[in-house]
């Protein structure tokens, strides 16, 4: 009896522990309209000897989306908004889904930016999140509670202190990705020109009302 | 109806003398028929309370089967069934948390109730052995536009498309790990399954979007008939329940439903509603009438009596011989039984003149009824002969009901008519109207009466036009239609009035042949003739298709020089790696063949199952539906199966429309026969005279004819089922006039009248029906019978018959 009580408080008290650590999280991070930096992608993929790395440059735009420039190897652009999937390289585009083909393209991009941008209030409502806070950084650990979804993505950590610096990603079928990010910065200087075009074309479309991300 | 011939004849040479004997014998008959009474009411019990049997209310099940095609009619009958079966639910918000609680509310509330509703399972969906049949024989599954890029990309392009899926942070929605696909093509291949429809399993739910809104799509089986009453019943009120709770769990929470039983319950609900409204008035109407001309409820009673009696029998045989009985039986058949109301309101007029008792009084009587059953009954054998199993029903409940009526009329009638049944002035009332009627338009005014009237009818009846388009016979409130095709559009839905149906002597051949249909139809679909189309070879292409895609991809991607002996280099990969990758596909080729059965077998073959009918006979047989089809472009997809072997276009809703027509056409024709042999049957009786029996029926249906004819409402099958009933109401009413004695002239015409008036007071209303169909058929009663009441004196007063041609019996001279 005293052990079954023990064991809803610890329940109860660990839940409370969370969502306390998951506020303080939302305290740290910074959330801005604009966002942007540098990243460094490693991938562990199965029956690869080799991880693949790449580098580049990334911006999260609330209501707009999340642009994906890699550089190295090669140049490729990934940009992803509540409308469409789209990936290029240089003005060539290779392929491109549209959420009125794909429903779950809005799912995918949401996803992506509440991740970059840290917004747990979102990712709340898809994943058990265990999160930990030191003085000035934190840790989170996401796993879907969807079951399509866990077939999927084994698990997500995450690690920052003002903006998420270090994504990593581990697949059901055992593929891995490490992000790291730096050189932050944000406001709407923030943005390189050709990055600002490439925003540019989605937020015509969003002046029709539609809405982008992040409501 | 021999015995009726018999008595008849009796009676037309045995005079009007009764004999104590007569009087025994129609004791011993009346109570036989108490017994078959006794015995149809717990025949009724037994089928409606015992064995609760439900009234068929689909329209639909009232056609012929005229697809001189089983495997067709096969076709649309499992297609139909599946979608009769069906009901989609979307409980949506502007917030998806909004939306999934609404939902859990819904389904919490229908998940009480297992016995009517079996919810789609989203779990079966989500495990691995689901999608297993295909991700081994990946391999041969390529996308069109995989297809063509194979034919058309160097290596290198492939080589980059690969990288770049690689460079992805997203999985971007792959199965399996990446070097399971490296170029992708499987996951594309499932991607654009997926496209075929919009919902999407999210959160443990399905989801569907529709601009700003969010949907939880709960899709449900019932466990029984839409078109039964008895389910409407029992199921909507559920589905009521578990909107309300939905709507309660959140604010601002959208609720749209679709299936079968939404519009067959409006539709039954909305004619049930009328039927009572409608119906109360009437009864309303006939007992005040009934109070004011007799100041007694005695002739209500037994007139109430002679109907319900004629029901019952009606009822109990029908139920014999058919397993569902139809509710528009019930309503044609009961207002035919109406009819039968002129018997008991004629012998009530005659019954007090006579201080010799009831049976004489029905000896007197029985000649004209006898022939007004006689004639209604020949028009039914008429509608029953017709290959129609709908008006074979209602031929056979009207037949029966009319017979049971008159039985109980003629059998039981004297003995319980009581002592005099006074009447008030209306009677004189009644009569000084009529006598003004038939001066006014006598000599010269009936003339020219007679020349208006057909000079209007011929105008009314040029501006007839028949349609026949079974769409017309819908009338659902504008908010159910509207949701319905929300929900159509939202979930991106085919639709099932028209199809192609694929066969082949075998499966291989049958998906071959739907490929090649299907190549016409992503032509059609491109050029925006309709949205696209559902096939089972989507999910199974033919074994020819894959071995030929699987070869393309061999010559382009695993080829010594191919795309994957560059991707290695790109990926500073050994040999062993590419041999590993090369081995590996070697392997899916040789896999467990993709086929029918491997698909049934799978959960995600549920939505399409009703497509495949797999081995019917020596052939195998499948379906193909389209989405987002509209009514000008259906030529364009009709030819698009013109020259394929095995390939059939099928337009359901056409051919039920000219069904109708074809109905429409061959029941006016057995009408004028029917008029025809009634003209013969009296010719014996009336000699030359016949004709003034069958014109108060004609003419009234002429005019009523007319009368759509300038309301502008399309002639339909149902308007000429009505005329039936005029024919048989004109013919009555000529008779009693014709038979009637002079002296007793002032109460027959009385009788015509009560009873013309009862038949508009309960069939004419119908006409304020906003069900098609009962509208029809209560605009031709109503006109049909005040014409028919109005033109009967003028014809038949008092026709002389042959044993009664004295000067004196004629009330009026020819015109």
């Amino acid at each position: 009896m005293i052990r079954e009580l023990f064991t809803v408080m610890s329940v109860t008290f660990s839940s409370a522990q969370g969502d306390a650590a998951l506020m303080q999280i939302q305290k740290m991070v910074a959330q801005p309209p604009v966002m942007c930096g540098t990243f460094d992608q490693q991938k562990t993929l199965v029956g690869l000897k080799k991880p693949v790395r790449s580098t580049g440059r990334f911006c999260a735009v609330t209501d707009k989306g999340v642009l994906w420039n890699t550089r190295t190897p090669f140049a490729s652009t990934l940009r992803l908004s509540r409308e469409e999937i789209v990936q290029s390289q240089g003005d060539r585009v290779t392929s491109r889904l549209a959420s009125r083909d794909e429903p779950i393209v809005g799912v995918i991009s949401d996803l992506l930016f509440s991740v970059l941008a840290g917004n747990f209030a979102r990712l709340k409502s898809g994943f058990k999140i265990d999160a930990t806070t030191q003085a000035t950084s934190w840790n989170a650990k996401l796993v879907p509670k969807d079951g399509g979804m866990r077939r999927v993505i084994s698990s997500i950590e995450l690690g920052g202190a003002e903006y998420v610096q270090k994504i990593t990603m581990i697949e059901a079928s055992g593929d891995r990705t490490v992000i790291t990010f730096a050189n932050m910065a944000t406001g709407t200087n923030a943005l390189q020109p050709d990055e600002a075009k490439a925003f540019g074309k989605p937020a015509d479309r969003g002046a029709t009302g539609r809405g982008g991300l992040e409501r | 109806m021999p015995q009726v011939a018999g008595d008849l004849n009796a009676n037309l040479n045995g005079g009007m003398r009764v004999q104590p004997s007569i009087a025994r014998t129609h004791r011993r008959l009346a109570l036989v028929w108490l017994v078959l009474v006794i015995a149809a009411v717990l025949y009724n019990g037994k089928v409606w309370f015992l064995d609760h049997r439900s009234l068929e209310t689909d329209f639909l099940a009232l056609l012929p089967n005229d697809e001189s095609d089983p495997v067709a009619r096969a076709a649309f009958e499992r297609v139909a069934t599946s979608a009769e079966q069906n009901v989609l639910v979307l409980v949506g918000s502007r917030d998806w948390a909004d939306a999934r609680k609404a939902g859990e509310a819904y389904a919490k509330t229908l998940a009480r109730h297992p016995d009517w509703f079996t919810p789609a399972s989203l779990a079966a969906l989500q495990t691995d052995s689901a999608l297993g049949p295909w991700w081994t024989n990946r391999r041969g599954l390529l996308t069109d536009d995989d297809r063509a890029a194979l034919a058309r990309n160097t290596p290198d392009d492939w080589v980059k498309q690969a990288l770049n899926d690689l460079l992805s942070p997203m999985s971007s929605g792959r199965v399996g790990a990446w070097q399971d696909d490296p170029f992708g093509f499987f996951r594309r291949w499932l991607q654009a399954r997926a496209a075929e429809t919009p919902v999407r399993p999210v959160d443990g739910v399905l989801r569907a979007d529709d601009a700003d809104m969010h949907y939880v799509v709960l899709p449900m089986q019932l466990r029984s008939q839409a078109f039964a009453l008895q389910s409407q019943r029992e199921v909507m009120p559920l589905l009521n329940q578990a909107r309300a709770a939905a709507e309660k769990s959140a604010t601002d929470i959208t609720i749209k439903g679709a299936g079968m039983i939404f519009p067959a319950a409006a539709a039954a609900a909305q004619a049930n509603h009328e039927l009572s409204t409608i119906g109360w008035g009437s009864v309303i109407g006939i007992i005040l009438i009934t109070w004011v001309t007799f100041r007694s409820l005695r002739p209500i009673a037994l007139i109430l009596l002679s109907l319900g009696i004629g029901t019952i029998g009606a009822l109990a045989v029908t139920a014999f011989f058919y397993q569902s009985v139809h509710l528009l039986t019930l309503v044609f058949g009961a207002s035919l039984i109406g009819v039968a109301e002129d018997y008991g309101t004629h012998y009530l007029c005659m019954s007090d003149r006579h201080e010799r008792g009831g049976v004489n009084v029905m000896r007197d009587l029985l000649p004209s009824l006898s022939l007004a059953l006689l004639t209604t009954v020949v028009s039914f054998i008429g509608l029953g002969v017709s290959p129609f199993p709908g008006l074979q029903q209602m031929a056979l409940f009207s037949g029966v009901g009319l017979v049971s009526a008159w039985i109980t009329v003629v059998l039981w009638f004297p003995a319980l008519d009581g002592q005099q049944i006074g009447r008030a002035r209306v009677v004189g009332w009644f009569n000084w109207l009529r006598v003004r009627w038939l001066t006014l338009s006598h000599g010269k005014p009936r003339v020219w009466l007679g020349v208006a009237t057909a000079l209007v009818s011929v105008v009314g009846i040029t501006r007839l036009h028949a349609n026949d388009d079974i769409r017309l016979l819908q009338s659902l409130p504008d908010t159910l239609l509207q949701e319905q095709s929300d929900v159509g559009r939202i979930l991106d839905v085919p639709f099932t009035g028209q199809l192609y149906i694929v066969r082949g002597d075998t499966e291989q051949q049958l998906l071959e042949r739907e490929e090649a249909l299907r190549v016409r139809l992503d032509s059609l679909a491109r050029q925006r003739v309709f949205d696209g189309y559902q096939a089972v070879s989507t999910w199974v292409p033919s074994q020819v298709r894959r071995t030929r895609d699987a070869s393309l991809v061999q010559d382009k991607i695993y080829a010594a020089n191919g795309a994957l002996h560059q991707l290695r280099a790109a990926l500073q990969e050994d040999d062993t790696w590419e041999t590993r990758l090369r081995t590996e596909a070697r392997a899916l080729t040789s896999a467990t063949p993709l086929t029918s059965a491997s698909w049934l077998a799978s959960p995600v073959s549920e939505p399409l199952r009703p497509l495949w009918l797999g081995q019917q006979g020596n052939e195998w047989v499948s379906v193909v539906t389209l989405k987002g089809v509209e009514n000008d472009r259906i030529p364009e997809l009709a030819l698009a199966a013109a020259g394929l072997p095995g390939v059939q276009w099928a337009d359901r809703v056409a051919s039920i429309s000219s069904l109708l027509g074809q109905y429409r056409v061959r029941m006016s024709w057995v009408l004028v026969v029917s008029y025809l042999v009634v003209g013969l049957i009296f010719l014996p009786r009336y000699g030359r005279a016949a004709w003034r029996i069958l014109a108060p029926g004609a003419a009234a249906s002429l005019v009523s004819l007319a009368v759509i004819g300038f309301l502008g409402e399309p002639l339909q099958l149902f308007h000429v089922l009505a005329l039936f009933i005029v024919f048989g109401l004109g013919v009555d009413y000529a008779i009693f006039l014709s038979e009637q004695t002079h002296s007793a002239e002032g109460d027959v015409s009385f009788a015509v009248g009560l009873a013309a008036i009862s038949t508009v007071l309960s069939l004419g209303l119908l006409a304020l029906s906003k069900t098609p169909v009962l509208h029809a058929f209560g605009l031709v009663m109503m006109v049909g019978s005040i014409v028919a009441l109005l033109a009967a004196p003028l014809f038949c007063g008092v026709v002389p018959t042959r044993r009664d041609r004295s000067p004196s019996g004629s009330h009026f001279k020819d015109p």
